[in-house]
């Protein structure tokens, strides 16, 4: 995003500026309390994809190792735990021996191999767990479990967001295959579909999280994305001929209200919502919510995030979701071509009516 | 703290510890989300997002009805449309994002219109030329607009264009079959090269930069299916694999050398890395799986070991360019 639409501010920048308005009395109290806070240095993303492909390739190779050596059998839940056990404390151990200086051969290869060990300790973890309940539903518990066990143990930002997203996918996997339910399902997609949309929402505005939540954060948002493609491609779970409480409109609902409550956040608190323009913003949310898709709408939410909290991660996901939901809500079956159509064409429509608007009142003059 | 950016996290961070006052929590949101920032950014936003969903609504209505809307109909619409639309960027002009995407819409609606001439008339042209009809309509819009998003799909049209020629009019022998990787390596490179020449003339940097990387991604895809093809099955390489295999090489090399020195650009570099990494891990396990036939073990834990290093070796370098691009103040 170049600098037209975004501030570039640096944390001294913005200390001078709130010193000079006078609300940066306890200056030297605040840069302490940014440095102390600022923790390690977090790896870019590009050498993170580099790492999480290597570590992925070599622990398939380990896994292959165990397996043809004999070592381990997938029929014995005891190997596979003991192994798995052995292998997540080998890759603590790593990270943690790893020493300081990051461009050292040394700490690179440790550090590979310490992610490498803790993929092929929670495979092994999770294949023991599952093989000793004998259900599917072992790999969201175990994969639970070590999550738990590891997040604040194992600091590595690509770990967390993995282990965290596969507890969610795993789970909601589950949820809509292997549960036997009936018309009780549909309840529990739209009750873990408004849990995953009410922590995120709670990582992303409670100032006193850590910045170690960051990557659960994400994983919510990934899974939210998932999720809502998903439903989009499969959206009758057959809830009892109940058409009024089927997920699209829950789904939609959530999602409304999620959307007007970001346009306050990202105006500074909810107070500011009587302003014209975002009032006018939030009654366009609630037509959107009306007629439009959910795929719209996560979209315009994710971009909203991403912008109001400079994460350009985000305002990737929701340039992605954008044309990845209109793809496959292409092949919704539950709806016509013909109501799509007018689905589309009216949402688009109200969009660009939010843009003459701005428009008229000249609020999209060039910075 | 010149080091650490300022954003909404961090604002937060600092009134729920009680470092800031809510009214400094105020004024320090306000100082990074301008008012005017937000205008500006929501609006670009609102037209794109809405001119897609308006035109996919309009694509979703043509597939449904097809049989149903009659051929002057059909015509009329997408005739009509281009017209609208061609005037109403002429109104905004191709400095304004509205006029742009006018355009881009307009571009669109050609191809929609192909597919209804062919359709109706029954041309019994072959979908190549529909492509390539369609590319070559609407290159003098594509070079008189400035907008990555149309140059964007301009470029696909034109990929599109080269694969369904090579299926359905050059009917390769089994030898040149894939000489397409390489024609697709040398189009897309081309566009690349192209591309950064007119980055250099001045165009929008931010979004030629996003074009870059899509077209590196392109150019590495068509450049590792005949390595990895020669190195997998060496034996049954014909001529066409060893000459793309040969430019792949080449060109793995070109892209190395001017994104690290010419044109630093660490996200292409890791691309390219990338590629070679996984390109290198086929041919160690081609090579262990070769030598270790009778012991599956020992291969994969050979693998596993040259995994580890290959991809350590690649992160310290990675590591090191970057802080020489940062010492240059590249991004």
């Amino acid at each position: 995003m170049s600098d037209k639409y975004m501030t570039g501010l640096s944390a001294k920048e913005l200390l001078d500026s709130l010193e000079t308005e006078g609300f940066a009395d306890n200056r030297k109290e605040i840069m302490q309390f940014l440095i102390a806070r600022k923790g390690e240095k977090e790896m870019p993303l590009y050498l993170r994809i580099l790492l999480g492909v290597g570590a992925f390739i070599s622990s398939l190779c380990l896994i292959g190792f165990l397996v043809a050596a004999e070592i381990i059998s997938f029929r014995s839940e005891v190997e596979l735990n003991i192994w798995g056990i052995f292998f997540i404390i080998a890759a603590v151990v790593l990270q943690r021996t790893s020493g300081q200086k990051e461009d050292s051969v040394k700490h690179c290869f440790m550090m590979q191999s310490s992610f490498c060990a803790m993929a092929t300790g929670k495979t092994l973890f999770v294949a023991g767990v599952t093989q000793a309940t004998d259900t599917a539903w072992g790999i969201p518990v175990a994969a639970l479990i070590i999550t738990i066990l590891t997040y604040n143990v194992y600091k590595m930002s690509t770990d967390r967001f993995l282990s965290s997203f596969a507890v969610l996918f795993s789970l909601m996997s589950n949820i809509l295959w292997n549960l036997d339910m009936g018309d009780a399902r549909i309840f529990l997609v739209n009750a873990f579909f408004l849990l995953q949309v009410i922590a995120a929402s709670i990582l992303l505005t409670y100032g006193k999280a850590k910045r170690d939540y960051i990557p659960l954060f994400y994983a919510f948002v990934f899974s939210l994305c998932v999720t809502v493609v998903f439903l989009t491609v499969q959206p009758n779970l057959e809830y009892g001929g109940n058409d009024a409480l089927t997920h699209p409109v829950f789904i939609n609902l959530v999602l409304t209200i999620s959307l007007i409550a970001l346009i306050g956040w990202a105006a500074g608190k909810p107070g500011k919502l009587k302003k014209e323009p975002l009032l006018i913003a939030s009654c366009g949310a609630v037509l959107l919510g009306v007629i439009s898709a959910p795929g719209v709408l996560l979209a315009i939410g994710l971009l909203i995030m991403g912008y109001a909290g400079h994460e350009k991660l985000l305002l990737t996901m929701g340039g992605l979701i954008m044309p990845v939901s209109l793809f496959f809500y292409y092949y919704n079956m539950d709806l016509t071509l013909d109501r799509k159509s007018a689905i589309l064409v009216s949402g688009g429509l109200l969009l660009l009516a939010g843009r003459c608007y701005l428009r008229y009142r000249k609020l999209d003059a060039e910075v | 703290m010149e080091q650490i950016p300022a954003n909404r996290r961090l604002i937060e961070t600092l009134h729920a510890h009680g470092r800031i006052t809510g009214e400094a929590m105020e004024y320090a949101i306000g100082l990074l989300y301008p008012n005017k920032r937000w205008g500006l950014w929501a609006s670009r936003i609102l037209l794109i997002i809405g001119t897609g969903l308006v035109l996919s609504g309009i694509i979703y209505f043509f597939a449904f009805n097809w049989m149903k809307i009659p051929p002057a109909a059909k015509f009329a619409f997408t005739e009509t449309g281009i017209v609208i639309c061609l005037g109403m960027s002429w109104h905004y002009g191709l400095q304004d994002l509205a006029g742009k995407v006018l355009l881009l819409s307009a571009s669109v609606l050609v191809g929609v219109f192909l597919a209804v001439f062919g359709q109706i008339y029954q041309t019994g042209a072959d979908a190549y030329q529909l492509f390539m009809m369609w590319a070559i309509l609407i290159s003098g819009w594509v070079a008189i607009s400035r907008f990555a998003a149309l140059w964007f799909v301009w470029m696909v049209i034109v990929n599109i264009f080269v694969m369904l020629y090579w299926e359905q009019a050059a009917l390769p022998s089994k030898d040149a079959e894939f000489m397409i990787f390489s024609y697709l390596t040398l189009l897309n490179g081309f566009f690349l090269v192209a591309g950064e020449y007119l980055t250099n003339k001045g165009s929008d940097r931010a979004a030629d930069r996003r074009l870059r990387i899509v077209l590196a991604i392109s150019v590495l895809i068509s450049m590792s299916i005949p390595m990895i093809t020669l190195i997998a099955e060496p034996g049954r390489a014909t001529g066409s694999v060893v000459f793309g295999a040969v430019l792949g090489f080449a060109g793995h090399g070109i892209l190395l050398f001017s994104y690290r020195y010419k044109l630093p650009d660490i996200w292409v570099l890791s691309l390219t890395i990338l590629s070679l990494c996984i390109i290198a891990e086929i041919a160690g396990f081609k090579m262990l799986s070769e030598m270790f036939r009778r012991s599956e073990a020992t291969m994969f834990l050979l693998m596993g070991g040259m995994t580890l290093g290959i991809f350590t070796f690649a992160i310290i370098r990675l590591r090191k360019i970057a802080g020489n691009m940062e010492e240059r103040n590249v991004r």
